[in-house]
């Protein structure tokens, strides 16, 4: 066994604890203080991770742009993510908007703007202002017109009871102005005057409203007839 | 390097400063680590992996120690795809043994000491060293990293880890004693 000054010993390289180990790997060693027969070995390691070189980095400016130019792609791909939400809001807010819009529950200036530029793509909406119909209009049949009208018909023609009492038999919308025209003149109608308020409630749906006192005359006096035709197949 | 943190956050946002500051600190070590095992390709892989640093800087989470491992982790892998492409394309490789008998040596101690050039230094280190000892080294020495970084990125245990190193500088020592006394 050799002594730790013996020449051949420091030119054999002594043996190296983990620690000096480690540090002679991250080039925290310089070749001076190195153990023996490791200062070339330091020198090694220390020139490995030298310092960059203007030549290594001659290529810098291209290298940093590149980067530069990925990371912004990469960025504004990330953007139409929060884009495409926006427009999944907008189109929510679409739908949404108008549903609230038919069904009245927005406020009024809100209401008359969405009806006004609705209107302008061809939906109809109501108004604000617009007073909401006690019935569904939106079925679309020709009793839901005739019911708005059926208490004035009562009122402006006496005489042609209970337009909407009988449509307010024919249909479940209708059931409001019937009644009233029930407690004005219903005791005094019979089957027959029913018969033909039936048959007017079908003419006035198909009619304008202003027409509809005098179709329903008509189509009173024609239901009459009809009754009795009627009748006398039963017979 | 700047406190990492700030670096990268400015970086992520493609500050250019940042950016500078990244690549003096990666892409010189990527050139000499590729050259030590791909010399043909080193600025291309370096290259390739930077820009891969560059894209992939948002989900790094850690501090200095682990953004070197990482780092370290995406060149390799380029060396690795690089070694795989080769070996498709079937072309030979070069052999350590020959980069050993072209190179001249003198007083590998006053050279070293006067004007050790780093790419001289990691070939020699190549040339000396088998593949494994040679990787290790690097690896500490190049990234920078702890011996259980390197065990992960290499897929060994630290205890190999440890015996690689200690048995590649003694062998860097007997190569560099060797030269010394040889006329």
């Amino acid at each position: 066994m050799s002594r730790w000054n013996d020449p051949l010993h420091e030119m054999r390289g002594a043996r190296i604890d983990e620690g000096t180990l480690d540090r002679l790997l991250q080039g925290r060693i310089l070749p001076d203080d190195a153990p023996p027969g490791y200062s070339a070995v330091a020198s090694i390691l220390v020139a490995a991770a030298s310092r960059p070189t203007d030549v290594e980095l001659r290529l810098q400016g291209p290298h940093v742009a590149a980067a530069r130019e990925a990371i912004g792609r990469r960025n504004r791909r990330r953007r139409p993510g929060a884009l495409g939400l926006a427009t999944g809001l907008l189109v929510l807010l679409l739908l949404v908007v108008p549903g609230l819009a038919a069904a009245k529950l927005l406020p009024e200036p809100a209401q008359n703007a969405v009806t006004t530029v609705l209107k302008k793509v061809g939906i109809t909406l109501p108004d604000a202002d617009q007073p909401t119909a006690p019935a569904s209009p939106s079925r679309g049949e020709p009793g839901g017109t005739g019911v708005a009208n059926s208490s004035d018909l009562g009122t402006h023609h006496p005489t042609t009871p209970s337009a909407g009492a009988k449509r307010s038999s024919v249909e479940p919308g209708a059931s409001q102005g019937g009644q009233q025209d029930q407690g004005e003149q219903g005791g005094q109608q019979d089957q027959g005057e029913q018969g033909g308020q039936q048959d007017q409630g079908e003419q006035g749906g198909q009619q304008d409203q202003g027409e509809q006192g005098d179709q329903r005359d008509q189509g009173g006096q024609g239901g009459q007839g009809g009754q009795q035709i009627e009748a006398d197949q039963q017979n | 390097m700047a406190d990492l943190e700030h670096v990268l956050s400015a970086a992520r946002a493609g500050d250019e400063d940042a950016l500078a500051d990244l690549y003096r600190s990666l892409y010189p070590r990527f050139v000499r680590y590729a050259g030590a095992v791909v010399p043909s390709s080193a600025e291309d892989v370096a290259a390739d992996a930077w820009l891969d640093v560059a894209r992939s800087l948002g989900r790094f989470r850690g501090d200095e120690s682990d953004f070197r491992a990482w780092a370290f982790t995406i060149v390799r892998r380029r060396v690795l795809d690089l070694r795989r492409t080769t070996a498709r394309r079937r072309t030979d490789p070069v052999d350590p043994a020959d980069l050993r008998d072209t190179r001249e040596t003198g007083n590998v101690e006053d050279e070293a000491l006067v004007s050790l050039q780093a790419s001289w230094a990691i070939d020699l280190i190549t040339s000396t060293l088998s593949n494994d000892q040679a990787e290790v080294v690097l690896l500490r020495v190049l990234g920078d990293l702890s011996v259980d970084q390197v065990a992960d990125l290499l897929g060994k245990r630290s205890g190999t880890i440890r015996v690689l190193q200690h048995r590649a500088l003694r062998r860097l020592e007997a190569a560099l004693r060797r030269e010394r006394v040889t006329p």
